[in-house]
């Protein structure tokens, strides 16, 4: 009986917190050892971790009732998969004796050096033209094959050759030399479905804090400055797209030519937008982002707001801004972003810096998600703001944020507008030790 | 000729200074693959990577070398598998001949998921060292029910403050142990918890990680500017963080020039290096440290808080590749400066780089070179500054730095407004 109950609770908070399931690292490789962070409530005593295939079905075993959930509180609970062959894999979590609980699929990308690669590795099922460039080293290469079928190919410093149309999923490459030779590269390309969620082991998350223009408080004119570069020498497709214009022959998702570089000004994120690039090539692209006062043009280039990349999100601690003043001199709006998670209120407590182990204020701030969709939701964070009220002159304070489910992604950050210039300061996050 | 002597010459010395070899990550763990980096004037067209135990020897098949010039060049060998928890000897030999090209120590910790935490996890041989231990709580007001091995050997271990307890690391050879703790009946180990290092290795990458501070300095400026940084470190934790740094020896010092974090504590610092400053924190406590940093014109404060510059964490920084400001004026109502920031070179001598822009058909170069630390100390970064040439208004462009073969760097722009000297700051992502 008591299990029951227990499944019911984690089934129960499963339904507020989607992500139970959070892979470390985000985008195994066939080279990477990999964890499993299970987000189960209440402690769990052990666990059994099968692999049937491509299916790994973890079994968990609940704690003693004595530590049972009052209330259902998820805990991380590590996993380890060890290394995996390159493929697609499922997660299958199991709690006590209830069937299935939560499923996670996930890609294991190919890491061995091979005699070739080939790139960029994301490919829309669709048809745009997409060019997958194949680097060869000294070998003289006749025919490429995706998945058994040949493909044309052309020379250009490297080979080229136009992404055939082909069903979701990892596919190999195998090329034939001159002098008769052939390699595979097995897992080298992975073909996905745009109309469909994305796999996030396959695409990453990069937050643009604010894209919007608009008009603001005493005739300012704010205005968001972007701009993205590929460094590349081959196209790189996102899954979506957060620049007002498209490329009309690319299909869906941001399109990034081949060592090219695009400024824009942002529109329609107030709350923020995460353009969602494959993990294999996201470091290849660079970001960079600014708000700016237009109508005070002339005294400065504005502020330079970070582009958030997972690795900079917080997990499993409170995030932290230090020394944010309350001087009556300015406004001062705090902005937390989360991911994978639900509708809640996050829990901000203040801090002075005359008594920074106390806690001076505590505000609940709303979570949630800009009305969306299709494949825009997968790029909305759930956002939160808070304007936190003045004090006297020269007063500083810490501020701490606790988000609803710790798995979540999250960041966060405090703008500090200065009322009679409009100059804009910004204080991000930093460390994962919380509140003191 | 001179030219291959002098570099085999440099190579034979980068060799004997314990230069040329890194392996990356800095602090590889089980969980991550390891990559060996060394310097060479030859191309190696395979390379055997041998394991015994912990001695590593990679041996180049059929090198390359030019028979004129020799271009210097970096090698990286992917090794094949995880390796365990240990401490590793890496040598690169050249086949066939018994010749040691180079070859460097490295530390692989537990990268799996851990029974409870070690404060520090790194210790000296010679102990004495208070560790926290987190993760595992006492019941007893005495610790009682807690019993604590080092390798096996029971350590005496006392309650503190926030669920945790201590203990006084004791003496012990140089590498990774094993701790156990017995609470109740049962017993969990952490294989390879604790690390001593070896006490005569002056810099140990796996035991410490950089965190730059890119500004921290007070000075006049131009236009009667009054330029000051800010920075706080908050140990929000309730050990203390014993970090290598000197922001407290500004003036004269004689003792305790670098006092730890103590628990709970917020410490603000405002000058000394307006090169920029290197913490190297303990790898079990970086991230939880918390920092921020900001300079601000002090003359004209009423006009702004100032702005923040990012604080530099080891995964910020950008390995082997080139740095990308993108976005950057030239317009003339501004100056601009970039900042190059580079940390444990392959090889010291190794400090030319270029900022590069693209103006119309043009690729404009301009050349830097880093100087190191005045005082030679890790603490300060090897460092070099351009300013940017003036183009036309609302000229704006991506900048690209290049920076020494396979080298650790960061860099930044600063923008500074000529009439109201408003900063901002663009920084690579």
């Amino acid at each position: 009986m008591l299990r029951i109950v227990f499944a019911v609770l984690f089934a129960v908070s499963l339904a507020a917190q989607p992500q139970r399931i959070v892979l470390d690292p985000p985008g195994p490789t066939s080279a990477t050892q990999i964890v499993a962070d299970l987000y189960v409530s209440c402690d769990p005593l052990s666990h059994t971790l099968e692999r049937l295939g491509n299916v790994i079905k973890i079994h968990v075993t609940p704690g003693p009732i004595e530590s049972l959930c009052d209330p259902p509180i998820a805990v991380r609970y590590p996993v380890v998969l060890g290394t995996l062959p390159v493929g697609q894999y499922r997660i299958d979590v199991m709690v006590g004796e209830r069937d299935s609980v939560d499923s996670k699929t996930f890609i294991v990308r190919n890491a061995a050096e091979g005699p070739f690669n080939v790139h960029p590795f994301a490919i829309p099922t669709h048809l745009d033209g997409l060019t997958v460039r194949l680097d060869a080293g000294d070998l003289v290469v006749s025919k490429v094959f995706v998945d058994g079928v040949q493909v044309g190919l052309t020379i250009n410093g490297a080979y080229h050759f136009r992404a055939p149309a082909h069903a979701p999923g990892l596919v190999d490459v195998r090329i034939e030399t001159n002098t008769g030779a052939t390699h595979t590269l097995a897992g080298a390309l992975y073909y996905y479905d745009a109309s469909v969620p994305p796999d996030t082991s396959v695409f990453e998350r990069i937050l643009f804090p604010v894209l919007f223009h608009s008009a603001g408080a005493h005739g300012s004119q704010w205005v968001s400055e972007a701009a993205m570069a590929n460094a590349a020498h081959w196209p790189i497709k996102a899954y979506n797209s957060v620049s007002p214009f498209e490329c009309p022959d690319c299909g869906v998702g941001q399109h990034f030519q081949p060592e090219s570089y695009i400024a824009f000004t942002g529109a329609g994120y107030p709350k923020g937008v995460a353009l969602l690039v494959p993990r294999a090539e996201a470091e290849n692209l660079a970001f960079s982002l600014r708000v700016r006062d237009t109508s005070r043009e002339a005294e400065g280039y504005g502020t330079q707001i970070p582009v958030v990349r997972e690795k900079d999100m917080f997990r499993n601690t409170d995030l932290t801004l230090l020394d944010v003043p309350v001087d009556p001199l300015y406004r001062v709006k705090v902005r937390i972003y989360a991911f994978d998670t639900g509708d809640h209120d996050a829990e901000v407590t203040v801090h002075r810096d005359s008594a920074p182990n106390t806690v001076a204020a505590r505000h609940f701030v709303p979570m949630r998600r800009a009305p969306c969709t299709g494949a825009r939701c997968h790029g909305a964070p759930w956002y939160g703001e808070l304007d936190l009220p003045s004090a006297a002159a020269d007063d500083r304070v810490n501020v701490y944020i606790t988000l609803g489910s710790p798995q979540s992604p999250a960041w966060a950050f405090a703008s500090i507008t200065n009322n009679e210039t409009q100059q804009v300061t910004i204080v991000t996050a930093d460390g994962s030790g919380g509140r003191p | 000729m001179k030219i291959a002597i002098a570099f085999a010459t440099l190579l034979l010395t980068a060799t004997l200074a314990g230069q040329g070899t890194h392996v990356f990550p800095f602090a590889p763990t089980t969980a991550t693959p390891v990559e060996v980096h060394y310097l060479s004037s030859c191309t190696a067209r395979t390379h055997e990577v041998v394991r015994e135990g912990h001695e590593i020897t990679i041996v180049a098949h059929d090198r390359q070398c030019p028979n004129v010039l020799p271009i210097p060049l970096v090698e990286k060998v992917k090794l094949p598998e995880a390796l365990p928890a240990g401490v590793y000897d890496v040598s690169i030999l050249q086949e066939f001949q018994p010749f040691f090209l180079t070859g460097t120590r490295f530390v692989v910790r537990n990268g799996g998921p851990k029974p409870f935490e070690l404060h520090p996890a790194t210790v000296y041989p010679h102990g004495g060292d208070p560790v926290h231990v987190s993760g595992i709580a006492c019941e007893e007001a005495d610790c009682s029910d807690v019993t604590l091995r080092i390798d096996g050997q029971p350590v005496t271990i006392e309650a503190a403050d926030g669920g945790t307890f201590r203990f006084t690391a004791p003496d012990h050879e140089s590498g990774l142990v094993d701790v156990t703790v017995q609470k109740q009946g049962s017993a969990v180990t952490s294989p390879g918890a604790l690390y001593y290092r070896h006490s005569h290795q002056g810099r140990d990458l796996s035991a410490e990680e950089p965190i730059l501070l890119p500004v921290v300095h007070s000075v006049d400026g131009a236009f009667g500017s009054r330029w000051e940084s800010e920075v706080t470190v908050s140990n929000p934790r309730p050990w203390a963080v014993d970090a290598d740094y000197t922001l407290h020896n500004i003036g004269p010092c004689i003792s305790d020039c670098d006092p730890p974090f103590e628990p709970k504590s917020f410490q603000k610092f405002s000058n000394g290096y307006p090169r920029g400053t290197v913490m190297w924190v303990p790898r079990s406590e970086a991230a939880e440290l918390a920092l921020s940093l900001r300079t601000r014109d002090v003359s004209r404060q009423q006009q702004g808080w100032g702005t923040e510059v990012p604080v530099v964490r080891e995964q910020d920084f950008i390995h082997g590749r080139n740095i990308r400001l993108l976005d950057v004026p030239l317009d003339p109502r501004y100056r601009v400066k970039v900042r190059v920031y580079m940390i444990e070179p392959l090889l010291t001598v190794l400090r030319s780089g270029a900022v590069r822009f693209r103006r119309g058909d043009d690729l404009l170069s301009i050349p830097f070179t880093f100087t190191a630390a005045t005082n030679g100390l890790r603490i300060e970064p090897f460092y070099a500054e351009v300013d940017l040439p003036q183009g036309v208004i609302g000229e704006r462009l991506p900048v690209e730095i290049v920076l020494p073969l396979d080298a650790t760097g960061w860099a930044f722009a600063s923008i500074t407004n000529n009439e109201t000297q408003q900063v901002t700051i663009v920084a690579p992502n």
